[in-house]
């Protein structure tokens, strides 16, 4: 039983192989090592910026769980002691697992003047 | 084959360089062509970050399955050897790959920054339905005179016996069916619908699928599925619809569409699917016929 594969076509395959068998061993891998953890959300805040008479914030969230979070919601807020000044919230529609996602929240008070807290409220499971 | 014309039979022959470009080109246009609706759509994409390492690699065995079926019944080279059959199936799935990474690419859907998993995730998923629209594309976009030029035996496997059609109608309701599969929209029309109207739809799916294969005189209808009697018309029709289910519950399950749903639903779901699944398995079927 001859093999009838001109160059090209062996190049192809070579390329094909070595793509497939590195994307099945990635995900047997992926498999094995697997936990079943539930989407775990990380927020952190950079630094704050003026805008528009106001100040903006790069808000980062990260998932360190294993499952993919939809509809995370997070909030951060600026604090004087126990009283709450100001409130800031955006809404991410998908957080992959290990993934980061970055957006912006909007406030009026200069949040360098208070205690920032960030914080995920929560998910949905896809 | 084109070239060195004339031997057959135990002498093998390569393609000529252009010929297998040619065919690539070929593949190029059918995996865009059949896979290009999913490429555009985000249920897909994120499928590609939502489904565990596991469906993902479930799926990767699926489609190369499907690969290897379509290219040893109606394939560009059909009439080749089983090792021809899986090298080509191999070197369809990295150009499928490749294809789809480009385009993702092109969409935004691939960025820096982005883990791993979900790279590979997206790139399986989209690249699988490219790789069978390249092989596809491939066998039926020739040229009649290329096509015709088959190596070796014409009498041989030419015309696919009941397995292979099983499996190409298999590869048909799979190709039809994926394109609406990944939407919101069977879930919702599973969830609106009576019992009433999922029966109607399931009669109209076997009508259908018996009209095409039967009575419309629809390309290569009667070379593929000529009956003297109504029990081959009615068995004919049956198996088709039993496919037809078989592939929509199959990727359903995929997109994880059953996941939470009672059985009611999930049924409903695949009997929404099936009526495109009923119609890739008997007009697809003879679209894609060797």
């Amino acid at each position: 039983m001859k093999i009838r594969k001109n160059p090209i076509e062996w190049t192809v395959f070579g390329i094909g192989s070595v793509l497939v068998l590195g994307v099945m061993g990635i995900l047997i891998l992926e498999w094995v090592g697997a936990d079943q953890r539930p989407a775990d959300i990380e927020v952190t805040v950079g630094d704050p910026v003026p805008s528009n008479g106001g100040y903006r914030m790069l808000v980062r969230a990260r998932n360190i769980g294993s499952a993919t979070a939809e509809q995370v919601r997070i909030e951060v807020l600026l604090r004087r002691g126990a009283q709450s000044v100001e409130q800031a919230e955006i809404t991410l529609a998908f957080l992959p697992r290990r993934a980061e996602r970055k957006g912006w929240v909007f406030f009026r008070n200069d949040p360098r003047r208070f205690q920032v807290l960030a914080r995920p409220v929560g998910y949905q499971e896809p | 084959m084109a070239g060195r014309g004339g031997k057959r039979g135990s002498v093998a022959q390569e393609r000529p360089i252009e010929e297998s470009l040619r065919e690539y080109g070929r593949g190029l246009a059918g995996g865009l062509i059949f896979s290009l609706p999913l490429l555009y759509t985000m249920e897909v994409w994120w499928a590609g970050f939502i489904a565990r390492p596991e469906r993902i690699l479930v799926y990767l065995l699926f489609t190369f399955a499907l690969l290897l079926g379509y290219n040893r019944y109606a394939g560009m080279h059909h009439d080749a050897n089983f090792t021809e059959v899986i090298i080509d199936s191999v070197e369809e799935l990295g150009l499928g790959w490749i294809t789809a990474c480009a385009v993702l690419f092109l969409l935004g859907q691939l960025q820096g920054g982005m883990p791993l998993d979900e790279i590979i995730g997206k790139i399986t998923i989209e690249g699988g339905i490219v790789a069978i629209g390249f092989s596809v594309g491939t066998a039926q976009l020739g040229g009649v005179a290329e096509s015709e030029t088959g190596m070796g035996d014409k009498n041989t496997s030419k015309e696919p016996r009941f397995l292979g059609q099983l499996v190409i109608a298999f590869c048909g309701a799979v190709l039809f069916a994926a394109n609406v599969a990944p939407t919101e929209e069977i879930l919702v029309i599973a969830v609106e619908s009576t019992p009433a109207r999922l029966l109607g739809l399931a009669v109209a799916s076997l009508a259908l699928g018996t009209l095409v294969l039967f009575y419309s005189n629809f390309l290569r209808a009667e070379r593929y599925s000529k009956v003297e009697t109504r029990w081959q018309v009615l068995a004919g029709s049956a198996i088709t619809y039993a496919i037809a289910l078989l592939a929509s519950a199959l990727i359903l399950w995929f997109f994880g569409r059953f996941h939470g749903y009672g059985l009611a639903i999930s049924v409903g779901e695949i009997i929404v699917l099936g009526l495109p699944a009923s119609l890739g398995a008997s007009a697809g079927r003879l679209l894609l016929q060797p």
